[in-house]
This record gives structure tokens, C-alpha cells and sequence, in this order.
């Protein structure tokens, strides 16, 4: 009797929250197949003991079989109907390797704006995937520090034979303690960190030529601010953002006033401590010059979100910009391009050194770091085969451009639209599966680049003479800092930290009143000090006296 | 009830009314703006001459997000996990509630205690994970559903709406030999629809919003909310950096679109939520 | 001896009537309190890394101890408490201006008689909070720079320029206004909830007695609504520590550091960023140390003053 009437009440509960819910589907529909993957395993595990008996699939031909599970990025760009996991693509990969290495790939997605974080929990949890990446240095020097990762350096010597060949130069930075902790994955295209841009209209219209040193530049951006070439509105000679996470605007500036009398300097001071190195206070002071004499965009400090840069520069208000390489900055171009239907702004090296060279930073040749997690030491062979298989610059092709890409009369191959590629039911990012080698032969060739370059305009705004201008101009004082693979506790702890307070230290020192450099100056790298700065930069010397000399 | 319509009444009404509606409008207008950079061409916000009002009009963000299709079969299964996480969380938060507001109850003080201070503890992400794989929930629905099933601070809030209630209604119901079920389930709970309303509400949204479980319980991409496919692409700028120049930004008017879509289901199904509040005055002038 | 067991006995009785009237409301209790403990508390026991090097593959329980080591480094650090200040002042502005705005915003749309404004109201208010920091910043971008909408309408106004973003004086007051507009509408529909449940007949007899509408908003209205505010003001209070990361770190610029680092941008970047997760856990542990302490001794204050208090 009570009984019921507790049930009866209990229901009562559920119902009126229920109704509330918005009448939705019962409280038993929880959606999604929750363990897919899983299902997959035990699936498998059942079915070869029920077989037993019988005669075993077909292993022999290459080895026992196994699974492997593979971490995969998940952009929010996945074909409809498909999953990052699962796809055309994904079933290319998965359809090659066992028929070549008898191992069943399984992928496993993390979602790409949080990778480092979720492979570090994972890691935590002890169940990450089999095979796992990361861009960041510090990861990867802290899961080897800590014994989190498998020892390749067997497998690596066993089955490596691809990768060797393509990728051999680069892997020592995969080392810690003289083991093969992690395979490098070889980036693509070969481009410079940052490019500088100029309006050639304005330099005309002014009868100027395009600037080969900093003094002369600061004589274009004065007369672009007295003369205001294009009449525009709000002129500004030289447009800055404020983003907080990036030394894009500045960097290239202010190391040209930096000194490198030797690989050691080089490798102590980086790219990343630049803005700290002997001399760099000059250039930052030259900024501020600039900036009080009113040639930088007056709010860029607060300009955090870049909105207001990114509109100024392609409203054609701008004489001069440094941006990343590619990307944002050809857009703001193809912008302007399209409302004016005239070449605007070329590229242009005029940073020069003390010695009147120039020093144009490349990115390191390696990127990601993939890495097979100590848990998962039993499978690092048939790990090594899977990047030993994608190593290969025909397969390497296929995964990046689809197996059924065509090529052009260049040797470029031809990169399907995001329509095409959805339609067929590929990724969005087909990069993403490509884990080790991003380097093709047809990167290597200058007609092919510029070729690919001006066939990927989503418009046409430039013809292939810019590009060619662009791929020379890129390649004036190319220069790539020493990397070795160390990183000390200081650095690990404190590097990302000291990295966003430098950004704060130039944009504070830029946007101040001249009067006040000097002591500011002195506060905030004495905070930088503080913040662990001289401890990084002693262990960087230190290392390299002790390892590299 | 002259009063009600005297003239400084009406002047009364007609100052608050347009106090509100200005109110209103500044509220907007983040929101006038979101919408207007969706339908929006990606050069016309690039080049800012977008703020309040669309220019060079396309509908082709729209057309792209629902194309993408993660997005489409995320946005289903959102719908069903914010259904079924709201009922769950509620009644969860009735049950702690109901017996937590009578304060003649032995052992409340404690146990409120403690769900309080819970508000004030945080153990950090990787104690969390390790206690949701201990429980066997990870890369399960449950790891989106049961973790945040009660939050003190809306139990707390439903407690004070139960406190506020008249108990000589409590004690009647008694009288008539109705069970704590019943007198809870029939006088109790009518009364407080609009603040149940409200938390339902609350419970729905934090559900739909929420970001952290996702990235971090669950791997397979077919249990990824809508939020989360969103966050994948909102946040390429940090991304662009590490990989080199050549990855490509997603243009403001995809994420733009993205957010609008994301909303829609709240505005929707907000004045549903809003009829229990009108309800709970009607309730309570027949009580009274 | 005997004597304790008769009173025990004579309590046996009385509890077995104690619980045949409320066994049901414990058995209610269960659920959320094995709840409780399995995902609330259990994890707790985890913040023991705080007083450890933390290594993600030995585990919680064998990473080696280190004692008071991270303590001491966020104590000794100047950065921190510039951080727990920065933290103090905004969270304050935030009670000041941003606490009593949802309930004279109730309060008033509870007056107002034409429905329709009132739903529509409601709905608008709570629609900000949908947004993320990061378009709420960019919009407060384009609209406070100096080149913005405000300083362009200053100009034409004849005015000077005012450097809502890169002075820290005004950034906080951009900052404070910009957590009213956003969170608002939240408060609000909690207060319009208690004020739903409210007896209406109340608020009538005061017309009759001739009361003025503000002696009756004060007298009726909000006595009505007090536990409701007691109640969300003792929550906030405990959170004075605490701060949301994304707000002051997507509204914040590098010239308004000095008021825009607080606790939580802190831990990011000297803690998370470096996936120091001890360190992090050592300064969450002392946020929620000085959150109980606050939120026990606020909850006493209020009990003393009549009020009622939350637990």
C-alpha cells in the first residue's frame, strides 16, 4: 500500500519535471551510441573466439594483427553524414594499412582548439590513443622527462626506412636522453614567419622607390603621414594590432636592431626572446618614436581583437604592415584589391641588419611531435609502420590531396573545393591524416609555388607576377634559428608566461610617452627578470656550452 | 482601484515603459550585431564596415554551417541531451530541496552545509577526470549528464522558494493523511512552478553551454554538442600560428551564423518556459 | 548505566515516531547526497596534489611530496597578490553596481502593467548572456576605443577623447558595466520568479491604504523577495576570490594589466598554460579556503542580523 503510493509519488516527481523539460523524449532515450568504439573492440574480441575452430582470417601474409588506435583532429569540419573518425578518407588509411601490415586502425578524435589539453588529461587517465601529437615543444619534453612515453628507437631503426629518407634530418629534435621519444612531423611549404607589405601606389604616386633599409622606410612613413598619398580619411602610416598572443606586428623590426655574432647568441636568444636580446631596445625605442610622432596606429595597444587593424588595412587607410605570412594579410589584400582593381601593397624586405644583410625567419623544419604513450609500448612496431607507410611522399600526396587528386601541367596537384571534398564524403582538413610528412617535391620548385599560389585565390586579385614577386621578396635573408631538443624546468614552467609579458613589455613601451621609456623600460624588464627570464636565458647559454660546442 | 488609473499612474507606466524598451535596445545590441555579421560578406566585416546593420547581404554562412555536417547531427543530439539532463537535474535539485527547506528536519543544517561549501570547492580538472573514469563514465552520455546533475547554488534557490511557502498548508494537506510525496507533489511543487521554471531554464542552458565535459569525458565525436562543434570553429586563430601560415582562418560570418543557429532553440523555447510564470500567480490567488 | 539506557530507550520512541513522520524526506535525500559525495566530494580528495610535484603518470597518490612549496611560491610572489587585489576590486565593483541592478530591474518590471513589454523585457535582458566574453569584448572594442562609435560621437560633440580602454581607472568601469549588461537578465528572472510567487493581494490592500508606490515597493514588494536576495547576496559574497577567466582576460589589454590580472589569468598563466596542474590546484585550494571562510562567517552575520542565512 505505502509502497505504491511511494511509486505513485515518485512518478509524480519525474512527470511534473519532466513537463516542465518541455514534454521531451522519456528520461530512457539518452541519444548517441554512446561506446562506439568499444563495441567495435568486444565485437572483434567475440568474434575470433567464436572462430576459433575454423580456419583464421588471412594474418599471415604480413604479421600478427593488430589494433592500433590513432588520435585525429576534429576542427568541426567533418563531411555531413560523416565523423572525423570515420570517413572516405579514414577509410582509405584503415584499407591500405591492413592490407599492407595486417593492422586495423581505429581513430580517435580530440577536438583541435584544446588538443594539448585533452591529450594531457588522457595521458593523466592512462587512456590515450595508441599514437598521439602535439606542436608543442613543452608537451612533449615533459611527457619524455616524466616516463610517459614508448621508446621508438628500435622500431624506428627496424621500420623506419621511409621516414629516414624523407624525414631523417629532423628527428633528432624527437630525442630525449639520447632515445627516439617522438617521430617529427616535416611541415609544408617553406615560408617566412612574418613579411612586411607596402603600398606601391602610394610610393608612386609620391615618386619614391620601394624602401631597402629602416631609414628609408621611416622617410616613406613620415611623407605617407604629411602627404597622405591616397587622400584618404585617417591616414596611418604604419598599422599595428594588439592581439596579446602574438609579436607578429613587431618582431621583425625590432630584431633587425639585434646583433647575432654567433650560433650561440642565435640559439640563446631565439625567435622567442628577441624582444629581450642586446640592442633590441633600440629598435623598441625606435617604435616608440615612430609611434609618438604618430606614423603607428594610435589605439593599436587596445586593439585586441584586430578588428580595428584588419579594417584599416583593407580599407586602403594603411601605408605599411607586418603580418603573418599568407593567410590573414592576403585577404585584407584581395580586399582592397577588389574595390580598388589595382595592385596595392607588394612585399617587401627593408628591415636591414647592422651589417645591411637581412634576416628573414623561417619556421623550424619540423612541427608536430607524434608520440606512442608508455602505455602503449607493446604496439609501437606496428605504430612505426603506420608513419613509416604515410612517410612516403606518393602516399603523403594521396592522404593531403585525396587518393583521386589529378595533378596540373606545374606537378602540382589540384586541391578539390570544400564542396567537392564533402560531397565525397572527405574531412574538410585532409592534412590532419597526414601525421609526418607535409613536405612534397613540388614545394621545392619555384613556378610550381607561385603556380599553386595564384590558381588558390577564392578571387582573383593578383597576377602571377605578384606571386613571383612575393615568393623572391620571401626569400631575401632566409635564416632559421639553432633548435636543439632541450628545454629546462625554467623555461617549461615559466617560457609561456615570460613569452605573453614580452608581448606586454613592447606594446607598453611602444604606446608610451617618450619621456617615460627609459623608466618604464627598467620596470618592466626587471619584471620580466623577475618572472624568471635571466633563469631561462642562463640555461639556454649553459646547454649550449655544455652540448653543443 | 482608481489609483491604478490615475494620471500619475499612466505617467508612471508610460517613464517605465520606455526606460525598459531603451533598456531592451542596448541589451540588443551585441545581439542585432551577431546577426547582422551572419548575413554579412566575409570583405564587408574584414574591411569593418559591418557593426549594426548587414552589408553586401548573403545567406551563405547559414547555408555553410548547416552543410557542415557535424554541425547538423550535433544540433539533434544537443536537443535531446538538454532535454533529458534538465529533467534530470531537476528532479535531483527537488529531491535535495524539498526535505533541506523544512528546517524542523533533523540533520539539514548539516547536510546544507555541506552542499553549500561544495559551491567553493574546485579540485581541478585532472582529480575530476580521474573520478569520472573511476566511475566507469567516460566516453558514456551519462559523463555530460550526471557530473553537473545538481548544482548547489539552483538547489539553494528552490529551497528559499520552498522556505517562502505559507506552512499552514503544509500542515493541513497532513491532517488529511497525505504522505511528505504527496503533500510535496501536490501543494508544494504548484506553487513554485515559476521558480521551477526558472531553473529548469537555467539547468537547460548551463547544459547547452557548458564546454568543459564535452572536451574532456567524452571522445567520440557523435556525443560532441553543438557548442563544441562550434568551439572548433571559432577558435583557429592560436591554431594558425602553430601550424604555420598556411592554415586558413574561418571567416566572422561562419561563426556569427553559428551563433545565431546556436540560440534559436533558447529564444524558442522561452516563452513556453515563461507561461509557468504567469501560472504560479494564478495558482497562488486560489490558494489564497 | 541504566539511566542512559532508559533515556536511550525513551529516545528510541520518540524517534520512531520522528522518523514514521519524515522517513521520506531523508529517503528523498539519498540520491543527492551519495551524489554529492561521489562527485563532489570524492574528487576533494585529489587537491592533495597541492602539496606534491605532480607527475601525470605516477598518479595522484605516488607523485612525491613537496609540502607548502607551491604555497609559497604563489605567497612570495608579487604577481599573485596583485592578482587576489585586482580580483578584490573587481569582484567589489561587481556587488556594488552589478548586484542591486537585477532587482530594481524586477522590481520595477513587476510594476509595469502592459504585459508585453514585460515578457519582452525578460526574454531581451537574458538574451546578453548567451554571448561569450569574446564577442562581447569585440564589440566593446569597436564601440570604447579611441577611433570607436562613443570617442567618434565625443569628438563631434566637441569633447575630448576618453581612453575608456587604455586608462585602468575607466577600463573597470567599462569592465563593470559591460558584467551588468551581460549577467543581469539572470538575477532578473530569479527575483521575477519569487516575485510571481508572491501573493498579489498584498500589494492591493497597500493601494487601498494610500500608501505611495515607493512605500509600497519597499514595504510589500521587497520584503517579499528578501530571502531571495539574502540568499543570492551570501553566494556571491563567498565568491569574492574567485573570478570567471574569460571575462577579464578577453576585455583586458596589456596597458590595463595593472587592474586587469586577477586570480584566475594568474593561475593560467603561470600554472595551466606550463600544465603545472599541482601549482593550479594549490591556489584553487586557497581560493576555496578563503570562499568557506567568507561564505560560513557571511551566512552567521546574516543569521545574527535576522535574516535567515542559507544553511
Amino acid at each position: 500500500m505505502r509502497k505504491a503510493r511511494l511509486v505513485k509519488s515518485t512518478v509524480a516527481v519525474v512527470l511534473s519535471a519532466a513537463m516542465l523539460a518541455g514534454c521531451g523524449g522519456g528520461s530512457s532515450s539518452t541519444g548517441g551510441s554512446g561506446d562506439s568504439g568499444n563495441t567495435t573492440t568486444t565485437a572483434a574480441a567475440g568474434g575470433s573466439s567464436d572462430n576459433s575452430g575454423g580456419g583464421a582470417a588471412a594474418p599471415e601474409a604480413s604479421g600478427e594483427e593488430v589494433t592500433i588506435s590513432v588520435m585525429v583532429w576534429d576542427r568541426g569540419n567533418a563531411a555531413p553524414g560523416t565523423t572525423p573518425e570515420d570517413n572516405t578518407l579514414t577509410d582509405y588509411i584503415k584499407q591500405n594499412v591492413k592490407e599492407k601490415y595486417n593492422i586495423n586502425v581505429e581513430y580517435v578524435s580530440v577536438p583541435r582548439s584544446s588538443s594539448d589539453d585533452k591529450v594531457n588529461i588522457m595521458m593523466a587517465g592512462g587512456n590515450a590513443p595508441d599514437i598521439i601529437f602535439t606542436y608543442s615543444q613543452n608537451l612533449f619534453n615533459n611527457f619524455a622527462q616524466n616516463g610517459g612515453l614508448a621508446d621508438l628507437t628500435a622500431a624506428y631503426d627496424a621500420y623506419g626506412v621511409n621516414l629516414k629518407q624523407n624525414q631523417g634530418e629532423i628527428q633528432a629534435m624527437g630525442q630525449y636522453d639520447g632515445k627516439q621519444y617522438a617521430i617529427l612531423k616535416q611541415r609544408g611549404l617553406e615560408m617566412p614567419r612574418h613579411l612586411g607589405f607596402i603600398r606601391k601606389d602610394w610610393l608612386d604616386a609620391m615618386g619614391m622607390e620601394i624602401p631597402k633599409t629602416k631609414e628609408e622606410l621611416a622617410t616613406y612613413l613620415q611623407a605617407v603621414k604629411d602627404q597622405n598619398p591616397g587622400g584618404v580619411d585617417k591616414v596611418i602610416p604604419w598599422a599595428m594590432g594588439g592581439r596579446a598572443d602574438t609579436e607578429k606586428n613587431y618582431l621583425t623590426f625590432v630584431s633587425s636592431y639585434v646583433d647575432l655574432p654567433t650560433d650561440k647568441d642565435a640559439y640563446v636568444y631565439n625567435e622567442v626572446y628577441m624582444a629581450v636580446a642586446p640592442g633590441a631596445v633600440d629598435g623598441i625605442r625606435k617604435l616608440n618614436e615612430f609611434y609618438n610622432a604618430g606614423l603607428i596606429s594610435q589605439d593599436f595597444a587596445t586593439d585586441t581583437t584586430e578588428d580595428i587593424y584588419k579594417a584599416q588595412v583593407s580599407a586602403g587607410n594603411v601605408g605599411f604592415f607586418v603580418d603573418d605570412t599568407g593567410g590573414t594579410s592576403w585577404d585584407l589584400m584581395s580586399i582592397l584589391y577588389s574595390s580598388t582593381g589595382k595592385t596595392a601593397f607588394v612585399p617587401v624586405q627593408c628591415f636591414d641588419l647592422p651589417d645591411g644583410s637581412y634576416r628573414s625567419v623561417y619556421e623550424p623544419r619540423y612541427g608536430m611531435y607524434v608520440m606512442v604513450p608508455k602505455t602503449s609500448e607493446a604496439k609501437v612496431d606496428a605504430c612505426l609502420k603506420y608513419l613509416d607507410w604515410m612517410s612516403d611522399p606518393e602516399i603523403a600526396e594521396n592522404i593531403s590531396y585525396t587518393p583521386e587528386h589529378e595533378r596540373d601541367e606545374a606537378g602540382v596537384p589540384i586541391a578539390l573545393t570544400e564542396a567537392q571534398l564533402f560531397e565525397k564524403g572527405y574531412p574538410g582538413t585532409l592534412d590532419d591524416l597526414s601525421i609526418v610528412n607535409g613536405f612534397l617535391e613540388w614545394m621545392t620548385n619555384k613556378d610550381s609555388v607561385v603556380s599553386y599560389w595564384s590558381q588558390s585565390q577564392a578571387v582573383e586579385w593578383e597576377d602571377k607576377a605578384w606571386f613571383e614577386n612575393y615568393y623572391d621578396v620571401m626569400n631575401v635573408g632566409k635564416f632559421r634559428y639553432p633548435t636543439y631538443p632541450f628545454i629546462s624546468d625554467a623555461e617549461a614552467n615559466y617560457g609561456k608566461n615570460i613569452e605573453d609579458m614580452m608581448v606586454e613589455y613592447v606594446y607598453r613601451l611602444i604606446s608610451c610617452p617618450t619621456s617615460e621609456f627609459d623608466a618604464l623600460q627598467q620596470a618592466e624588464y626587471s619584471n620580466l627578470q623577475n618572472a624568471g627570464l635571466q633563469q631561462i636565458l642562463d640555461a639556454r647559454a649553459e646547454y649550449y656550452d655544455a652540448n653543443v660546442q | 482601484m482608481s489609483t491604478l488609473n490615475s494620471k500619475g499612474e499612466r505617467r508612471f507606466q508610460l517613464c517605465w515603459n520606455t526606460i525598459f524598451i531603451v533598456v531592451s535596445i542596448i541589451a540588443l545590441i551585441p545581439i542585432f550585431r551577431v546577426i547582422s555579421v551572419s548575413l554579412s560578406s566575409k570583405d564587408a566585416i574584414l574591411s569593418g564596415k559591418v557593426f549594426l546593420y548587414p552589408v553586401q547581404i548573403t545567406t551563405e554562412a547559414y547555408v555553410r554551417a548547416f552543410r557542415s555536417g557535424s554541425f547538423l547531427s550535433s544540433f539533434g543530439f544537443s536537443i535531446v541531451l538538454m532535454l533529458v539532463a534538465t529533467v534530470v537535474c531537476m528532479v535531483m535539485t527537488i529531491l535535495a530541496a524539498y526535505p533541506l527547506s523544512k528546517t524542523t528536519l533533523k540533520g539539514t543544517g548539516i547536510i546544507m552545509t555541506l552542499f553549500v561549501l561544495t559551491m567553493y570547492l574546485d579540485p581541478g580538472i585532472i582529480p575530476k577526470y580521474l573520478n569520472i573514469r573511476d566511475l566507469k563514465m567516460l566516453d558514456k552520455v551519462w559523463a555530460l549528464i550526471i557530473p553537473e546533475a545538481l548544482s548547489a547554488y539552483n538547489m539553494i534557490i528552490m529551497c528559499t522558494a520552498f522556505k517562502s511557502l505559507d506552512s499552514s498548508l503544509y500542515e493541513a494537506a497532513k491532517i488529511d493523511g497525505c504522505t511528505e510525496f504527496q503533500v510535496m507533489s501536490k501543494i508544494a511543487l504548484p506553487l513554485v512552478y515559476p521558480t521551477m521554471a526558472t531553473l529548469a531554464l537555467f539547468y537547460a542552458v548551463g547544459r547547452w553551454n557548458r564546454l568543459s565535459d564535452v572536451l574532456y569525458y567524452v571522445n567520440s565525436s557523435n556525443l560532441y554538442t553543438v557548442q563544441m562543434v562550434l568551439k572548433q570553429l571559432i577558435e583557429s586563430i592560436k591554431i594558425s600560428q602553430e601550424e604555420g601560415a598556411v592554415s586558413q582562418l574561418v571567416a566572422d560570418n561562419i561563426k556569427s551564423a553559428s551563433i545565431v543557429i546556436s540560440m534559436t532553440p533558447m529564444v524558442i523555447a522561452y516563452p513556453f518556459i515563461q507561461k509557468y510564470f504567469t501560472q504560479g500567480i494564478m495558482l497562488g490567488a486560489v490558494k489564497g | 548505566m541504566k539511566e542512559v539506557k532508559k533515556t536511550q530507550g525513551g529516545n528510541k520512541t520518540t524517534f520512531k515516531v520522528y522518523m514514521q513522520n519524515y522517513w521520506q524526506l531523508y529517503l528523498m535525500l539519498v540520491i543527492p547526497v551519495i551524489y554529492m559525495i561521489l562527485l563532489r566530494y570524492k574528487p576533494m580528495l585529489g587537491a592533495i596534489i597541492a602539496f606534491k610535484k605532480f607527475n601525470i603518470f605516477a598518479g595522484i597518490w605516488d607523485s612525491p611530496w613537496i609540502g607548502l612549496a607551491h604555497f609559497k611560491e604563489a605567497f612570495s610572489s608579487r604577481d599573485f597578490w596583485n592578482a587576489l587585489k585586482n580580483t578584490l576590486i573587481l569582484n567589489l565593483g561587481d556587488l556594488i553596481l552589478g548586484f542591486p541592478m537585477p532587482v530594481l530591474l524586477a522590481v520595477f518590471l513587476f510594476e509595469i502593467k502592459n504585459i508585453g513589454i514585460r515578457k519582452a523585457t525578460q526574454t531581451i535582458l537574458y538574451l546578453p548572456n548567451f554571448l561569450s566574453w569574446v564577442i562581447i569584448a569585440g564589440i566593446i572594442t569597436q564601440l570604447f576605443s579611441t577611433s570607436g562609435l562613443v570617442n567618434e560621437i565625443f569628438r563631434n560633440m566637441g569633447m575630448s577623447e576618453v581612453n575608456f580602454l587604455s586608462s585602468p581607472f575607466i577600463w573597470r568601469f567599462v569592465y563593470w558595466f559591460s558584467g551588468i549588461w551581460h549577467d543581469a537578465g539572470y538575477s532578473l528572472i530569479i527575483y521575477l520568479a519569487a516575485l510571481t510567487a508572491t501573493d498579489p493581494s498584498l500589494g492591493e490592500a497597500a493601494y487601498i491604504d494610500g500608501a505611495t508606490r515607493l512605500q509600497r515597493i519597499w514595504h510589500v514588494t521587497i520584503p517579499q523577495i528578501r530571502p531571495t536576495i539574502s540568499t543570492l547576496l551570501i553566494m556571491q559574497l563567498g565568491k569574492m576570490v574567485s573570478i570567471d577567466f574569460d571575462r577579464p582576460y578577453m576585455m583586458g589589454n596589456t596597458l590595463v594589466k595593472s587592474a586587469s590580472d586577477v586570480i584566475s589569468t594568474y593561475v593560467y598563466s603561470i600554472g595551466l598554460q606550463a600544465a603545472r596542474f599541482d601549482f593550479a590546484t594549490a591556489v584553487g585550494l586557497f581560493q576555496s579556503v578563503v570562499g568557506i571562510i567568507l561564505v560560513l562567517s557571511v551566512n552567521k552575520i546574516s543569521k545574527k542580523m535576522g535574516e535567515g542565512g542559507i544553511m
